[in-house]
């Protein structure tokens, strides 16, 4: 469904309604007028002929033609009308022309009765007796006949008039009413500036709204909104936790094995049936041994000390962005490319941490690649998978799990290569996996796989 | 069709077409009109006649004039203005009114051309007989001052005689030979052998040229005029009182407008038998009008009485009881009109009804000219005449039976019906007015002097190409013809057609 101002949602629904007052309107308001005016003017009429009739029908006792035409006349060019003197049927004196007199007068075939008069096409026929008091005229009348052609047309302006003037106010009231909504929906706006400012973790309108059951709903909403964070905080705790005791878990794992050969190591060396070299061999291996258990320990507590994972609910494209414009800022020489499908994919994680974790492999793939590097963000079903390759040479996929575990020796110096290990546990305290495996291009591509909400 | 016959026939269809439409703009159309009769005279203080009047009608002008619904209307005077006493009218004459000669209208034509027809030698002296007296104000302005006041007077003035003349021209002795009038049109020639009269329109007339530059008058009887008309020779035919079933408004227009006019039979007392009352009321009541209407005019109206329909005084009701009154014996002669259509008819239907009641009545027929003769030297004893009036008021009719009128036709002499008349003009009061005339018509109906046929109705036959005719309630003699067109497109496809 398209979207629609609100202006223009007010308005479409008015429309119809607008039309209909508006011609209703103009049909009553000019109906109206000319009934008044017709009455009116029906009355007025009666009352010149009248008027007249007493000294008409001293004209028409004498037979005075002339004076008959004079006075119709008169009367006929200040009342706008055509007047008829009828005598016994016949025409006696007429405005409409000579050739009517002495004639029969003949009344329009199609005719309409209406209030007392008679209206045949455009034409009014107001017809009044005239009586001789004291002389017999026969059947005596005067016959007024008055164009409607003007009340029509007067009828017809004012309808338009009335027709534009309605729907020009309807159109003010609809504006009015559309200015009024947008007032009163001014505090539900305040209102949803607020729930999306809590939503984006702004400041929000300290004012408070002025719709009391609106002011409760923001309210209600700012504290479900703490209470919701105190619980993903809470949450976060527990899950960090958890993911300690899973480092641990995981230490303990990985230390199983060094140690077994340490134990190993120490039982050769003091085994009397085994030959001096082996002795020697294996009393040889002890440091080494010692140290790799040591250096996983100290990786471990340093994880377990320094990346304290606080989880939060947030976007984790601002996330990668953030930690590859910081590395862009740092390194310029080679190419580092971004790529995400959507603007905002919502994970619980640590930015600070993940952001280190990025870094690390961000930086490493820098160093190892030979012109770019590739991060990218793919939103599956079930996790997020964030993509640091690198078109290098790649690592040898068997010592993968000895620099996860901190066992590695760094290539850069001579020391503990601690960036990846860091980084597993980084990942680890998600809840995630750092998974590695060489793309297509040889180079090395690592995947940080967090689980999706 | 080679190449040179081609070329022959394009010139000759371009030497044909190409004068005919040079004609047809250069020579200005022709309103040809027709009339029944070369008018009597020229002088409007002589006539009586109707070709006389539509004649001068269009030649002369008075100080006022009849709109079509018999509204006074300023012609040469601009305004006017009556004393509350009704005794002095005060008249301002346009600035721009020329005779034309091109001298303008002043004041003193105005008192030359009044007093002239207040003159003895005036034949309508009687219509000016109230003035008293008339000053000159200035060039422009002038007053009649009445001896007392004389409402109709306005519509005296307004008539066919009140025609204002060049006071330095008028007493020439061949100045109605080539008359000079103020009117909308000049008077070119008067041709007595083809018997038409050829009129210009005056490009000075004060109300603007009129947009019938030249005009014909033409003779004819009405049939030959109908057959005129047919053949497009004809514009006009509204002098003719023609039905309005005539088939010759199957083609052309009608215009159709009551006049005020009575078709009667006059009678003259001082000619046996009627020269009895008896006789004249039984003859009144024999005579078959409602039957004569029908069958000759049916769109007339029934006559009520002498005066018009529609003017004061028409509804008389009187009638008379003649059933102990036998027919004489001696001969009657009615005379009709020649140019009338149907004479032969009209001639069988009277004779045939008349006898069937014992009456021996001989039907004739006579030129209108001799017929006028005979009916200003009281020669005939009994005619039919149309009585048209020169204004709106009944006593323009009512006096023709006055005793001292010359006019008087009947001879009849009612000292009662004088003495009346004579009341009717002193007062002022209207309904007064109405009862004194209607008493005096009373009388002259009781006196027979008139049967009275029917009010005719006015059916003019205007070609198509005729725009703007416009008829008047008085008579067709008052149609304004300075307004009427011809339509020169309507015309040159005419032409062309032919």
């Amino acid at each position: 469904m398209k979207q629609v101002t609100l202006f223009k949602h007010v308005s479409a629904s008015l429309n119809v309604y607008r039309w209909i007052t508006a011609f209703m309107t103009a049909i009553i308001v000019s109906v109206l007028f000319s009934g008044l005016f017709f009455n009116y003017k029906i009355n007025s009429d009666k009352k010149i002929i009248s008027a007249l009739s007493p000294y008409l029908s001293t004209l028409v006792v004498s037979s005075d033609r002339p004076e008959l035409m004079r006075v119709l006349k008169s009367v006929s060019s200040n009342a706008q009308s055509q007047l008829v003197l009828i005598q016994d049927d016949m025409v006696l004196a007429s405005t409409r022309g000579l050739e009517e007199l002495d004639r029969s007068f003949v009344w329009p075939s199609s005719q309409v009765q209406v209030l007392g008069a008679t209206i045949s096409g455009h034409s009014l026929f107001i017809s009044e007796d005239i009586k001789s008091p004291n002389q017999n005229i026969g059947a005596a009348s005067v016959v007024m006949i008055s164009d409607l052609s003007q009340i029509l047309w007067v009828t017809l302006a004012i309808f338009c008039s009335i027709l534009f003037l309605s729907f020009g106010a309807s159109l003010f009231l609809s504006y009015r009413t559309q200015k009024t909504i947008k007032k009163a929906l001014a505090p539900l706006e305040q209102l949803q500036s607020d729930i999306k400012s809590l939503i984006d973790g702004k400041e929000i309108e300290t004012s408070p709204l002025m719709i009391a059951e609106l002011e409760d709903i923001r309210n209600t909403v700012a504290q479900t909104k703490n209470k919701l964070d105190n619980a993903k905080d809470k949450l976060a705790e527990v899950k960090a936790k958890k993911l300690s005791a899973e480092a641990y878990k995981s230490l303990i794992h990985d230390l199983h094995n060094p140690v077994a050969a340490l134990r190993q190591m120490v039982s050769l060396s003091q085994d009397e049936t085994v030959d001096a070299e082996t002795k020697t061999e294996a009393m040889n291996s002890l440091p080494r041994i010692t140290d790799q258990i040591l250096n996983q320990v100290t990786a471990a507590k340093k994880n377990l000390e320094e990346n304290v994972v606080a989880l939060r609910e947030l976007n984790i494209i601002e996330c990668v962005k953030d930690s590859v414009n910081q590395i862009k800022a740092l390194e310029s020489s080679k190419k580092l490319l971004i790529d995400y499908n959507a603007d905002q994919i919502l994970v619980p994680h640590d930015p600070n941490l993940l952001k280190r974790a990025l870094n690390n492999l961000i930086e490493n793939g820098l160093e190892a690649a030979n012109s770019e590097v590739m991060v990218s963000v793919k939103n599956k079903d079930r996790h997020i998978s964030i993509f640091v390759s690198d078109d290098g040479q790649g690592m040898d996929e068997s010592l993968i799990p000895i620099y996860f575990q901190g066992r590695g020796q760094s290539g850069k110096a001579n020391r503990q290569a601690l960036g990846l290990s860091s980084t597993n546990h980084i990942v680890k305290s998600h809840g995630g996996k750092l998974i590695y495996r060489k793309n297509q291009h040889g180079g090395s591509s690592f995947e940080i796989r967090l689980e999706a909400l | 069709m080679n190449f040179k016959k081609q070329l022959v026939l394009l010139v000759f269809a371009v030497g044909t077409i190409v004068p005919l439409s040079l004609v047809a703009q250069e020579k200005p159309y022709i309103y040809v009109k027709s009339i029944y009769s070369m008018p009597l005279t020229l002088d409007p203080i002589q006539m009586s006649d109707v070709a006389s009047i539509a004649v001068g009608n269009l030649i002369y002008d008075g100080l006022l004039k009849f709109s079509p619904e018999l509204e006074l209307e300023g012609a040469l005077a601009e305004s006017w203005f009556t004393s509350k006493d009704g005794k002095v009218i005060s008249f301002k004459l346009r600035g721009q009114a020329v005779f034309h000669s091109g001298e303008p209208v002043t004041a003193e034509d105005v008192k030359a051309s009044l007093t002239r027809a207040m003159s003895n030698k005036s034949k309508v002296k009687n219509l000016y007989s109230s003035i008293k007296e008339i000053k000159i104000k200035d060039d422009k302005n002038i007053d009649v001052i009445l001896k007392k006041p004389f409402p109709p007077f306005l519509s005296v003035l307004a008539g066919s005689t009140a025609k204002i003349l060049p006071k330095t021209l008028i007493n020439n002795k061949s100045f109605f030979d080539q008359p000079i009038g103020s009117g909308a049109f000049t008077l070119e020639n008067i041709d007595k052998q083809k018997k038409e009269i050829s009129l210009n329109a005056f490009s000075s007339y004060y109300l603007g040229q009129p947009k019938i530059a030249k005009m014909l008058l033409k003779e004819t009887t009405e049939e030959v005029a109908v057959q005129l008309a047919k053949a497009e020779e004809l514009h006009d035919l509204s002098i003719w009182p023609l039905t309005e079933n005539n088939n010759v408004f199957s083609f052309g227009q009608k215009i159709s407008s009551p006049v005020a006019s009575t078709w009667i039979i006059g009678i003259n007392t001082t000619k046996p038998p009627f020269n009895d009352l008896k006789i004249r009321q039984l003859f009144k009541n024999q005579i078959p009008t409602e039957k004569f209407r029908i069958k000759f005019y049916p769109d007339a109206i029934k006559a009520n009485g002498y005066i018009p329909n529609g003017l004061v005084g028409s509804d008389i009701d009187f009638s008379v009881n003649t059933s102990n009154i036998k027919p004489p014996k001696t001969k009657v002669t009615l005379i009709i009109p020649k140019e009338l259509s149907r004479t032969d008819e009209m001639k069988e239907f009277f004779e045939t009804s008349m006898k069937q009641q014992g009456w021996n009545l001989e039907v004739k027929t006579m030129e209108w000219s001799q017929l006028m003769k005979g009916y200003a030297n009281k020669s005939l004893q009994s005619f039919l005449v149309s009585m048209n009036m020169d204004y709106p008021d009944a006593d323009f009719l009512l006096k023709n039976f006055e005793s001292s009128n010359s006019d008087n036709f009947s001879s009849l002499k009612n000292k009662e019906i004088d003495s009346l008349l004579k009341k009717s003009r002193e007062t002022q009061d209207r309904k007064e007015r109405e009862q004194l005339n209607k008493k005096a018509l009373s009388l002259i109906e009781e006196s027979a002097v008139t049967v009275n046929l029917f009010y005719p109705r006015a059916n003019y036959w205007i070609s198509k190409c005729v725009q703007n005719l416009k008829p008047n309630m008085l008579s067709e003699v008052y149609i304004d013809y300075s307004k009427v067109a011809l339509d020169e497109n309507c015309l040159a496809k005419k032409l062309v057609s032919k």
